[in-house]
């Protein structure tokens, strides 16, 4: 096992070193640097002499080929130093770490709903299996699995903010937010919160709670919940304690695989919710070809998917006793 | 004796026709059978044929709405101007910079021509532009603004004018040639991929797996904006190519694991014994046996390459804006919430029924296929 994992984490070094490099060709070679495209900006403190900008391009290794740019990044890399944010000026990391507990508001708060609401949802689903109920909330769930996050986010707006006036429209915080007092704070992040959280909430939901219902079928007709049955054991236990633990396996392995969405976050839904998140970050950074914050949020990004894949693997072995890695 | 000749030697006519009755009964073949299954879901089978029609609709959109006829005859020879809306060129010359229409058929043809005559598309309203007041004698311009469903514009207009209708039945020809178009370019990197990688293992096996890990580990937005940015003026056709280009994984992975399991099959090693290369065993035989399963992730793919261009179009990096995209549409409702509500309900509208129409299709595909669902009700 732990030659396995060594061996797992140096091929993912590998392949990190590869990604990296490929998404700086690509983004050295997108048009327009991020100096160029501030001296389109009209606001003149961020007209540069040809003196700063040179010196601009030499502090970003701009001046340099695509190649000798990603060795000094990999080499900064290698001390800890992710760099400075061209258009800000601020540290990678800093930002990085401002925008994060926003997403983690609305990701982490998502997750928790998804496996609290799937597992109830996906047992009574069973156990009430054939009947008219259990047929209506798997077709609705169907539904909802294939309505895009990004239409019902707009659907959403459209009914519960402007139709309705409930909840606001857009945004992080409200205006007068520094006015308020702490639990007035709180009521206002939770009200900015509801719509981005239930479009992000839904779609896993409902895949999840499927994916919990399918499994306990299978697991159902096995020898040794007939033989439970047998024993006089009551329906609720049978489900709850003889069936469910078998389909831990799959669930539980399926958490490592949201951690990149867990920490990346959605491009569209922060965008629709002007949430200001690391994927509504990320987009910014490109448009403004913002080449150390992209790299950063891309380095998150493969790393977290690497380390989610291994995660699976190793829970996989941890809870299924069967399986073992040389 | 009879004076017919025996048909074949011996054998007595009764033992012939036992025969014929044999042969007849044949047992139906895999996709016969899965034919007949997929047929009995009614969910799927709706969805077919919403599919079906939507393509229809694709097909026909220059002949459903449009400002262009669809025949014309115009100083004595027909032409076929709506076929404009596929291809600019295929507007004829003569209309584009002959005489110079500028889209104004109607009063042009008569002006020009007295002896003309035009079969009109069923709604007259323009995909691109904002129909004028100028345009036909009998219909009145589209509003400047805020134009809300009416007779005259069944889905309402933009905030520029243009139809939404038109702009939604136009876009289907968007969606059906993302779709299939990126999808087919997918499967075929994803098949040749998973199907070396599977059949040949070894060191092939390692590279193919190391190159999948690496796209996944790609944002693909990032790859789909970078990509996109290399063209300097993207067109439809490159956002199709970029969506085929990184959707490819999962095809591959599927394509891998069949391959995997299915070489070590005895048919196989009888192909191989006969002395049938690599690709014929690879390709004509374990290829057709691992269809099936394969053709699931690419229908599902489908609906994702929808609802990737529709989010592209959205966040506003797809096709460039003339091009009449749901996703464009839904874009621009999203920025006019609070006023115009048929920008959002409609195109939301049209990408959710298509996303899920290709899903219940490849649920189907799934449940009809796999012998170990499919008998079991």
């Amino acid at each position: 096992m732990f030659t396995y994992i060594v061996r797992r984490l140096l091929i993912g070094v590998l392949t990190l070193m590869v990604v990296t490099c490929i998404i700086y060709g690509l983004i050295r070679n997108m048009p327009g640097t991020p100096l160029t495209l501030l001296q389109q900006e009209t606001r003149m403190d961020f007209q540069m002499s040809p003196d700063t900008i040179r010196r601009l391009e030499a502090m970003y290794h701009l001046d340099k080929t695509w190649y000798e740019g990603y060795a000094y990044w990999l080499g900064d890399l290698m001390q800890g130093d992710l760099g400075r944010s061209i258009s800000s000026r601020r540290r990678v990391t800093t930002i990085v770490a401002e925008r994060l507990p926003r997403t983690l508001l609305l990701t982490g708060s998502s997750l928790l709903l998804t496996y609290v609401l799937c597992i109830p949802l996906g047992l009574w689903a069973t156990a009430s299996a054939g009947t008219v109920q259990e047929r209506v909330l798997i077709t609705f769930l169907y539904m909802l699995f294939a309505l895009p996050a990004y239409v019902a986010a707009v659907y959403l707006k459209l009914i519960v903010a402007v139709r309705l006036e409930l909840l606001p429209l857009y945004g992080t915080t409200g205006d007068n937010f520094r006015e308020l007092d702490f639990a007035a704070q709180m009521w206002d992040i939770i009200r900015h919160s509801l719509l981005p959280v239930f479009c992000f909430t839904y779609g896993s939901l409902a895949y999840y709670t499927r994916f919990v219902k399918s499994n306990m079928m299978e697991v159902v007709q096995q020898d040794y919940i007939r033989t439970a049955k047998a024993k006089g054991v009551g329906p609720m236990k049978l489900i709850a304690v003889h069936a469910f633990r078998n389909t831990l396996i799959p669930l539980v392995t399926m958490i490592g695989l949201t951690l990149p969405v867990l920490l990346g976050g959605s491009v569209i839904l922060e965008s629709i919710f002007e949430w200001n998140g690391i994927g509504r970050l990320f987009i910014d950074s490109l448009g403004k070809r913002d080449y150390p914050m992209i790299m950063a949020l891309t380095l998150i990004f493969s790393v977290m998917t690497l380390a989610g894949q291994l995660l699976a693997d190793i829970l996989y072995a941890v809870v299924d006793p069967r399986i073992t890695y040389k | 004796m009879s004076t017919h000749p025996e048909p074949r030697g011996q054998v007595p006519q009764s033992e012939l026709e036992a025969k014929a009755e044999r042969t007849a009964k044949q047992s139906r073949g895999f996709w016969v059978s899965s034919w007949i299954n997929f047929r009995r879901r009614k969910l799927a089978m709706a969805a077919l044929v919403y599919v079906v029609l939507m393509a229809l609709v694709a097909i026909f959109s220059p002949a459903i709405v449009g400002t262009k006829p669809v025949v014309c005859r115009y100083k004595g020879s027909l032409y076929f101007p709506a076929m404009g809306y596929f291809k600019t060129s295929w507007e004829n010359a003569i209309f584009r910079t002959g005489d110079r229409f500028a889209n104004r058929y109607e009063e042009n043809l008569k002006q020009n021509d007295p002896e003309s005559w035009a079969i009109w598309p069923l709604v007259r309203q323009d995909p691109l532009e904002r129909v004028r007041d100028d345009w036909f004698a009998d219909q009145s311009g589209n509003p400047t603004q805020e134009g809300r469903p009416s007779l005259q514009n069944l889905l309402g207009t933009d905030s520029s004018g243009i139809d939404v209708f038109a702009q939604l039945v136009h876009g289907t020809r968007i969606a059906l040639l993302v779709g299939f178009v990126s999808m087919g370019l997918a499967s075929l990197i994803g098949i040749t991929v998973g199907a070396c990688s599977g059949y040949f293992g070894g060191w092939i096996d390692s590279i193919f797996s190391r190159v999948i890990e690496v796209v996944l580990c790609i944002p693909t937005l990032i790859l789909i904006i970078a990509l996109l940015a290399i063209v300097t003026q993207p067109t439809i056709w490159h956002v199709v190519l970029v969506i085929g280009l990184t959707g490819w994984t999962g095809i591959a992975r599927l394509t891998r694991a069949e391959f995997m399991k299915l070489k070590q099959i005895e048919y196989v090693a009888a192909a191989r014994s006969m002395g049938a290369g690599p690709i014929r065993i690879m390709f004509v035989h374990i290829l057709r046996n691992s269809l099936a399963p394969i053709l699931v992730p690419i229908t599902f793919g489908i609906a994702t390459a929808i609802l990737t261009e529709s989010a592209l179009s959205f966040l506003g990096i797809g096709a460039p804006p003339p091009t009449p995209t749901w996703g464009r549409v839904l874009s621009e409702g999203n920025n006019n919430i609070q006023s115009m509500w048929w920008l959002v309900a409609f195109p939301g509208l049209a990408i959710f029924a298509t996303v899920l129409a290709y899903n219940l299709i490849g649920e189907g595909i799934q449940e009809s296929t796999d012998p170990r669902t499919r008998d079991g009700r």
